[in-house]
This record gives C-alpha cells, structure tokens and sequence, in this order.
C-alpha cells in the first residue's frame, strides 16, 4: 500500500505564506524500501471542482484517489513500488453517488517512477466545465513542482533528485537541481 | 424606439447621431472610480463592436443585425419600408454565435451557452398589410448548430446534432411539427462516414463531400451516389492546402483552393474519379487566394479574395459583383467597400467599408436607384479618436527574402518622431499581419507610438516557399526579417530610432524575447504575451499528447528535441536570460491551453535569478486569446506605463479630433 506522506495545497497569494508555515520536520517523510520511489503528483484545477480524482498503478494494492480537492495547484507526494502510475478517471459529482466519471485512460497520463527518484510525469490540469463539458491536459510544469518540493520538503532534495519522466527529457530541471 | 432615428440615419445626419452617442457614453464613464489615461483609452479602444453580423433577408426589404452592449447581446430586426424596428431575441450571456435568414419569414439562430452546449432557435415574422404584427419563437433543437441554411431549397437547413462526441449531420424541414422525427440514424447523412468537420452540400441540399484536419493531415471524402459510399478523395500532410469550396452534381465538379504542386494557392477544379486537379478557375500572380464565397444559391463563386499589401482585394466573378464593386467606388469615391449581403434578386445590396482606421461602416445600396444610405458604423465611439495611417514597408533579409510589413503612424507624427513598437504576429505558420483594423495596433498609435508588423517568413498569403523558408528559422532567419523590417524603418527616418520596443503573442511574445536578447542595441524593452519561452517544453507537450504524423510536422517546422535538444536550448529565452540587457515585460493567461503558464514562470524565475527582474501580470481568466474587456484595460494600460518606462516617455495623452 503507498504511504501518504504529504499533501499540499498551493493558494495562488498565499503560496508564500502557505510554503512558509509548513517545516519539514513536521513532516514524517518514510525512508523509501527496496525497489521504492516518490511519485509526485501534480494537479491543477479550472472551474468546477471534481469530487475526486482516481488513480492505478502497479504498486497499489487497491485504487488510490486524490480528494478534497480545491480550485488551483494542489500535489500528493508518494511513496510507491517503482512501476507505472496514471490517473484513472474523473468524478465530478458526489451527489451522484460518483456514478459518472471521465475516463483518462485513453489519454495515457503515465508516470514512471524509477527507484531512489522522485518522479514527476506532469500537471494534470482539470476544466470541468458542466456535468459533460471538461478539458483534461497534461503540462509538465516542473519548475512548479520543485519549487513546491524546496518550500515543503528540501531534505528530500537533498537525497533524492526531482525527475521529469516525459518523453522528451527537461534540461531545464536539471538546470535547477545543479544550481542547487 | 426612439434608437430607430439615431441608427438608421443617412449620410448627412450620422455626425451628429455618433457625437450625441459618444456623448452619452463619456457621460457615463464620469460616474465610475477614475482610472489612469491609458486604461480609460483601453477601455474604449477594445470595447466589443456596438453593432455586428448585419444581414439582409431574401427579399431585401428587412435588415437585421445583432447590438451588443455591456451586459448583453440583441438580434434586431429593421424594416426598411416603415424603418420599424424590433428585438427579436435578448441575449443576457453573449450566446448568439450564428444565425441566418431561412427566407423572407425567418431566421434561425445557433446559440451557445456558457456551459458549452448549443441550441438553435427560429423565429418567424408574422406580417399583416405588409407591416409586423408578431415574431414568434420557438427552439427546434437542442445541442446542435447550423452549418448550411441550404438557398437552394424551402425551408430546409442542415445541422451538425450531437447525440455522442461526433456530430450526426441531418437536413430538415423547419416546417415540420415534429422536428426530432427526422432525426435518427436512418435519416443521419454522415452514417458509416469517417469524422468530418467540415461538410460540402451540392447545389440540390445533398451532402457530398467530408473534409478533416487531424494529426497533422487534411482528408476529404467524397459520397459516392450509387452506393452510398465514402471515398477518401484527399489525405495529404497540412503543408498543402486543400481546402473544398463547392460541389455541383450535375457536372461532379469539386471546386477547391490548393497550392498542389504550386507555390501560390489557386481555385481549382478537382476530379473526385480519378482524384486529379484540373483547370484553375482562379490564380494571381505573387499571392495567396486566402478565401473564396460562394453565390447566394451555390452554383457558382461570388468572389476569390486574397490581400496586397496587406489590403483585401476581391476579384468578383459575375457582372453583378464588378458593378456593385464600380458604383460603391464610385459613389464613394474611395475603395474598400464590400458585398457583406444582398437580396435574392439583387436588388438590395447590404455593403461594408473597413480599412486600417475604421473596422466597418454598413452601407444599403439600392442597385436599380444607385442610391447608397449609411445604416450604421460598427464601433461609434472611435470617431472621436485621431487613429494612425499604414504603410507598407518592404526590406530585405539577411538572406536576401523580401520581407513586406506594415507601419502604423501616429496623427501627429508630422510634429514629432514617435517613438516604435515593433509587433511580430503569433504562428509562426500560417498567420499574417494585415492593413486591416487592429485595436491593439490603433490603441497604440492614439497614444502617441507608431507600430511595425513584419509579414516574416512563414506568414500566410506569400506563397508555400515562403512559409516553407521558415522551417526551423525560430530565433534565426524569422528574426533577421524582422530586424531586417525595424531596419528599414528606422532608415526611412519616420521614427526616433533610440525609442524602440518590441511587444507580441504566442510565437510574438517568443520572438519579442528573443530578439531583446539578439538586438538589444535596437529594441530597448521586450514585452511577451503569452509567449514560448522554452522551445524544448513546447515540443515536451506535444510530445506527450500528440499522434505521429503531427510530430512530423512539429520536428520538420519547429526542430527535434530527440536529436537536437541542443539547438532548441540555445534558440530559447530561458536558457540565454543571462544575456538579457534591457527590461522586460511578461504576461500570460492561466488557462492557456496553447502556450502553458509554466514558460512564464520560467522565464520570470531566469530573469529574476540573473537580476533583471520582469514586470509580470498573470491573467486569471485568460486563455490564449484575451476575451474580456477588463483584462484587456489591465494589460494595455500595464503595457503602456511599461513602455513609457523603458523608454522615458511623457505621460500618456490621447490624440483625439
């Protein structure tokens, strides 16, 4: 089962304050096992709020979501098997008893999280727009996340590099960890 | 009623009716909080047209036309013998997208709501001894929208209805009292079809041809009529154009515009059996043909229009076109008048006069009197605003292209040397500057700046070499013609060569960026509008969600990041913010789905980092077009105090008559 060891909800102005207030001491961050990685998981929300947002892969025992969801950047940071994690479907409705969902299979949002690393597969961007209207997008916003990981978590970059695991490698955050 | 008289004025009277209206609206402005110069001028400048989508209806003795204002959106409905005019629809949410006269009785209108679903209205005009007694309304369809009003046949028009993801396409009649009984898939016309988005009805109301832009490839299809089968007729990558205009039945005849195996692209005709271009109908020497309308009842083309020196021209194919076209120049005596509309028998012709001052001026033209009337201007309120004049200015790159580009100059230019504000337009593909009415071009120039737009390589309308030369050119050869153009400019000695900033969009605002690091020695400020600044994290993104052959396209125009990382590295903003010189400035929409937010974080952590900190501005509600007014008045007035800054300029002061 992934371990949980932290979420994080960034509030456009009080992204200061926000990163400010937290203290990675506070923070039981679990030593990753053999074969183990972080996957680090990056939302964006448009519009109207999803009820949840649920996801699979091959170190989850059962289905793992992401809920309490609210309007802007949000992340879960998790401790997994190495292997391949996605998000799995969109539910926008609770009062539904979430029997409508989008399904993002098709759209293929795959993070694969390497061992020793912490992967990063990009921003899932969610527009749900009306009870059929919603644009999902994945946008690799890799400057967004390390600098969420530097305010809420800078031990684990000090042990652990943030890797992008697009198709297309990003210089860029590489360029940054050096500098670091 | 009493806005009857103050619109539908002629030529002599429409003075006074523009000053009492503009009037009205200053008026106004004196009770809201008071805002900086700049943002008031915004505010005013980029305010929606106040009257848009004139139409005249078959029989010609009706005019209608939509009347926006601030909080919403009116179909009206005039009648040219009593000049009676009604509302026909108030719209609260801006939700009229489209909308037609059926015949003489009705309209049918496609409205959008802010949830994205669609529905489409009839309204039927009921008359009693020639005046109106009643309109009745009534919605015939929910998600779905017009694509053809069908002339040819009564009471007839064709939708695209949407039961799942793709449209059914389906005709009916409007007549019908149950309009959902001929819907259903015995009664679909694209049934067993491939996914078209656009769709070619023949002159007797038949769907005949499917066209599809998708991964990178434009495909057609034909519907051959013995079996009822499509047949794919066209499926080549986008770089040609094939874009199908018309289909006659009676002679199997596809018209298309193409610039298969050509440079410049041509009306031609296309056999659908053996899939081979033949005779061009159309063709003029050095540019484009960009668009082609069609005659009221389809059978033939009305006029082929394409641009010179950045102004539309319209070659006009029927005896009537060429004599409405010489009796409007010449009851005018100034050119740039258009067929916008006419009645079926010609007798009424509804015109439109735009150029680079003025973005239209509806006229009626009654051809059997040759009497013109003006009914309104599209946008009153800038008739108090001295606007700038255009000129073409041509250069030559560095690599000997010839480069055509369009100068702005401010009204009082004659006093003194304004200072430039050099505009590249987004693509860099298939997009053009035009001379045509731009608002932020004029925003500009009635504060006092003149303004240049480069047609660079790759710029839609010079012909398939010219847009191919700038392949890979990003940072390179695109920004030499644009230097190449600043160049010329500063050479005629019409501006004040210390005082020049360069501001754009999309791949603008990636080249006003670029360029500040290239030529600092020329643009002394650097503004981007949702621009790429890092050319690798582009192509990431396309990577990750984009099919093979449009990847193709993307590593031939823009470069691989698979094999050549390295020179996309070089060519990006972010990687070279080190050599930054002169102050910049960044906006950008949230919600862009085109260029994403993250390359503004880039670039203002990179600018921050090397101590040349940007002035930012992030668009909350923006995608990668600017749809409201307000945020239109936050970024133009925000541009301007920047502009004003980096190159110690007065305070802002607005030119008016």
């Amino acid at each position: 089962m992934a371990s949980h060891i932290l979420r994080h909800y960034l509030l456009g102005a009080m992204l200061l304050v926000s990163f400010s207030a937290f203290s990675e001491d506070k923070l039981e961050i679990p030593k990753l096992g053999e074969g183990e990685g972080y996957l680090l998981l990056g939302l964006y929300v448009h519009d109207i709020i999803p009820s949840k947002i649920m996801l699979k892969g091959d170190g989850f025992l059962s289905t793992e979501s992401m809920t309490d969801l609210i309007p802007g950047d949000q992340y879960d940071l998790i401790a997994v098997k190495a292997g391949e994690y996605t998000f799995d479907r969109v539910y926008n409705n609770a009062l539904l008893n979430d029997k409508i969902y989008w399904d993002l299979e098709a759209i293929d949002f795959t993070v694969k999280v390497e061992p020793g690393t912490i992967s990063y597969g990009g921003h899932l961007i969610s527009e749900v727009q009306a009870s059929r209207q919603a644009i999902f997008r994945l946008r690799n916003r890799g400057s967004q996340a390390l600098e969420y990981l530097e305010y809420c978590c800078s031990s684990l970059l000090e042990n652990y590099k943030l890797k992008y695991t697009g198709k297309v490698t990003d210089p860029y955050l590489t360029k940054l960890q050096e500098k670091k | 009623m009493n806005i009857v008289l103050q619109i539908f004025v002629v030529t002599g009277s429409l003075l006074f009716s523009l000053a009492s209206f503009a009037q009205a609206e200053s008026e106004d402005k004196k009770t809201a909080s008071p805002e900086p110069i700049s943002a008031k001028h915004a505010r005013e400048i980029f305010q929606k047209s106040k009257y848009s989508s004139a139409k005249i209806d078959p029989s010609g003795q009706r005019v209608s036309f939509i009347e926006h204002d601030k909080t919403k959106d009116t179909l009206m409905f005039l009648d040219l013998k009593s000049n009676n005019m009604q509302a026909v629809f108030v719209d609260d949410d801006n939700r009229i997208k489209n909308y037609v006269w059926v015949d003489e009785d009705t309209i049918v209108a496609s409205v959008r709501y802010l949830d994205f679903n669609r529905s489409l209205y009839k309204f039927d005009f009921v008359y009693e001894n020639g005046l109106l007694k009643n309109i009745e309304s009534k919605l015939i369809l929910n998600n779905a929208y017009l694509i053809d009003a069908l002339p040819s046949l009564t009471n007839k028009i064709a939708v695209a209805y949407y039961s799942e993801d793709e449209p059914d396409i389906y005709t009916f009649d409007l007549n019908a009292k149950n309009i959902s009984s001929q819907l259903g898939g015995r009664h679909k016309l694209n049934k067993n079809a491939p996914d078209g988005d656009d769709w070619i009805f023949d002159t007797h109301g038949n769907l005949k041809v499917m066209s599809a832009r998708k991964d990178g490839k434009i495909t057609a299809w034909y519907k051959e009529p013995e079996k009822g089968r499509w047949i794919e007729i066209w499926n080549e990558k986008q770089a040609t154009t094939f874009i199908p205009l018309s289909f006659n039945s009676d002679t199997e005849e596809l018209l298309v515009l193409s610039n298969h195996d050509r440079n410049f692209t041509e009306v031609i005709r296309y056999n659908v059996h053996d899939k081979t271009f033949g005779e061009t109908l159309f063709k003029i020497d050095n540019h484009d043909v960009e668009s082609v309308q069609l005659n009221q009842k389809r059978d033939g083309i009305l006029y082929a229009s394409y641009q010179v020196n950045g102004v539309e021209q319209r070659e006009y194919f029927s005896d009537l076109g060429s004599f409405i076209k010489q009796q409007l120049n010449k009851s005018i005596k100034a050119s740039g008048f258009w067929v916008h509309d006419k009645s079926l028998d010609n007798s009424v012709v509804l015109a439109l006069k735009r150029n680079s001052q003025q973005p239209g001026i509806y006229y009626l033209f009654e051809t059997n009197q040759t009497r013109l009337s003006v009914l309104t201007e599209t946008k009153p309120l800038l008739s108090k605003f001295r606007l700038g004049k255009n000129q073409t200015i041509k250069s030559k790159s560095s690599d000997g292209l010839e480069i055509e580009s369009y100068l702005t100059l401010p009204a009082d230019s004659d006093t003194v040397k304004p200072p430039l504000i050099v505009i590249p337009h987004g693509g860099p593909v298939n997009v053009r500057a035009s001379s045509n009415y731009n608002a932020t071009v004029q925003y500009l120039a009635s504060l006092g700046y003149a303004v240049l737009r480069p047609n660079f390589r790759g710029s839609l309308g010079f012909g398939k070499k010219f847009k191919e030369a700038a392949k890979q050119q990003w940072g390179k050869l695109i920004e030499d013609d644009i230097d190449s153009a600043t160049q010329a400019v500063i050479d005629s000695g019409l501006i004040d060569k210390h005082k020049i900033c360069i501001y754009g969009a999309s791949y603008g605002g990636y080249s006003a960026l670029i360029s500040g690091i290239r030529r600092p020695d020329m643009y002394k400020c650097s503004a981007s509008l949702n621009g790429v600044s890092d050319i690798n994290l582009m192509l990431s993104n396309h990577f990750e969600s984009d099919k093979e052959d449009t990847l193709s396209w993307i590593k031939e125009y823009y470069g691989n990041p698979e094999t050549n990382q390295q020179e996309l590295l070089l060519k990006s903003p972010v990687y070279q913010a080190d050599k930054f010189k002169t102050p910049v400035f960044l906006a950008h929409g949230l919600k862009d789905m085109v260029v994403d937010i993250e390359h503004f974080y880039r670039m203002k952590a990179e600018l921050k980092r090397n101590g040349n900190p940007a002035s930012s501005l992030i668009l909350s509600n923006e995608r990668h077009g600017l749809k409201y007014l307000n945020t239109n008045v936050e970024l133009y007035s925000a541009l301007d105090a920047f502009f004003r800054k980096s190159l110690d300029l007065p305070e802002a002061k607005v030119l008016v008559k």
